[in-house]
């Protein structure tokens, strides 16, 4: 390379270090530029229309051409199932409840969350991410931060905002972190996804702790993104660690999210104004 | 092309660039609403690298590097990333193919297979060290990053996308970097 090019090179190089530094910079915390807004917003409207060219061209390959009836119905029992499980685990949750209850501890009335309907429009370009984009945004009371869930259990979080179009990280992407409770014994710990795969690891698990497989996974509410006891998912898989102080725990998801349509957006409770003044 | 006056080529050889972030916008469309449709095996295709790593061997620097910041950033748009880890990969990919050129010109197409079947294994390696940097929780080490599957598809796959955008630039009259070097013009 002669050097004046390799000059020019190495100095159009630096400045774009430099412009990618105050990019990224400027766009940490998912905040997202006009000019962002008005590229997602043009996008998310093509993908809305592809979205459902896709949807309309895998109904009539699955209800039409594949197996007519069959698929139906296993459908519609692969939804009432789902529906069953997590009454079944609302229930469990419920009893858990009533029992600690019992034994003294100080009840509160959970507070009644408000829901917003969505549909996804588009899934992760990348494989090693996973997350959704769905037609509601600031325009219909989305926010950054709310949780997303839908009747077969939690799906994730709003990761970025535009007027009509929101980015949702779900909980099989690894920068996503959801406090979670095991039902049966009420171990805690923070799930979070895996590069690549299809399924969650649980953290901060003691070697101690009781995680047995086929184990139900809730949500803590902890923080109010999430209702207290959503179904999350079931432990698939415990490991005890190399070093023999923390469980390898692997969860697999109650939501399918790669035939995810319709999602409902967490609206959390306004919160309430300090009444009581400190002497 | 060559049956349009003088004066449409030079205004189709200007729009060229248009043409391409046309094509990777559409295809960043078709991939994220259309491919959850499609069978799993396509999903590891990864459509961007072969714009990236053309415009790292057939483009000026100026114009390579303005088009791949663009392109990698409706992608970054399009995925639950953070904001900067496809950006610096792409980036990173571009100066790659662009350091490769001036040693190897890729102009045949097994030249282009190879250059292509590399420079995937390259992103794979490249992108978990970028995503660790972004989130230290990343698996920068796992063998899963490293699909001999997604290498595959992405270098075939890749050639092909390849061979369609030198197309594109005959289509348009764009003339190609190598010989706007030879006249001595341009970086």
């Amino acid at each position: 390379m002669p050097t004046q090019k390799k000059y020019g090179f190495l100095a159009l190089l630096t400045l774009c270090v430099c412009v990618l530094a105050l990019y990224i910079y400027r766009h940490r915390q998912g905040e997202t530029g006009r000019i962002d807004r008005v590229l997602i917003s043009f996008a998310g409207s093509f993908q809305k229309t592809f979205f459902l060219i896709g949807k309309g061209g895998r109904t009539v390959s699955d209800h039409y051409l594949m197996l007519v009836g069959t698929q139906k119905k296993n459908e519609f029992l692969e939804k009432d199932n789902a529906f069953l499980r997590t009454q079944l685990a609302a229930l469990q949750e419920v009893e858990a409840e009533n029992l600690r209850l019992r034994k003294g501890l100080e009840f509160q009335a959970d507070v009644a969350q408000t829901l917003i309907a969505a549909h996804v429009v588009a899934h992760d370009i990348s494989t090693d991410y996973h997350g959704v984009r769905i037609d509601r945004g600031s325009e219909q009371g989305v926010a950054q931060g709310m949780g997303v869930i839908s009747p077969s259990g939690l799906v994730g979080k709003i990761l970025r905002v535009t007027p009509h179009f929101s980015d949702v990280v779900t909980v099989l992407d690894p920068t996503s972190n959801v406090d979670i409770v095991v039902q049966r014994s009420r171990v805690r710990g923070i799930l979070s996804g895996k590069a690549g795969e299809l399924s969650c690891t649980l953290k901060y698990i003691d070697r101690l702790d009781d995680v047995r497989n086929d184990d139900t996974v809730v949500a803590s509410g902890f923080g109010n993104v999430f209702p207290k006891g959503l179904l999350v998912g079931y432990v698939s898989h415990v490991t005890p660690d190399r070093n023999g102080v923390i469980k390898t725990v692997t969860v697999k998801t109650a939501v399918d999210l790669y035939r995810l349509e319709e999602v409902f957006i967490v609206v959390p409770p306004p919160e309430q104004p300090k009444t009581a003044k400190q002497s | 092309m060559s049956f349009l006056p003088p004066s449409s080529q030079r205004l189709l050889s200007s729009l060229n660039p248009l043409f391409f972030v046309t094509a990777v916008y559409g295809l960043i469309l078709a991939k994220t609403a259309l491919f959850p449709f499609a069978p799993r095996w396509v999903e590891r295709w990864d459509l961007i690298l072969p714009f990236v790593v053309y415009y790292g061997q057939r483009r000026s620097l100026p114009e390579g590097i303005v088009l791949s910041l663009f392109s990698s950033h409706i992608y970054s748009l399009c995925s639950a990333a953070p904001l900067g880890v496809f950006t610096t990969t792409y980036l990173v990919i571009f100066s790659v193919a662009r350091m490769i050129s001036y040693v190897a010109y890729a102009s045949t197409s097994f030249s282009i297979l190879l250059l292509m079947i590399g420079l995937s294994l390259t992103s794979r390696l490249v992108l978990p060290l970028v995503a660790g940097f972004f989130h230290p929780a990343w698996p920068v080490f796992s063998f899963g990053n490293l699909s001999l599957w997604s290498i595959l598809l992405n270098g075939v796959g890749g050639w092909a996308i390849y061979l369609c955008l030198e197309v594109m630039d005959q289509v348009t009259n764009k003339a190609p970097r190598n010989s706007i070097e030879l006249s001595g013009d341009s970086l």
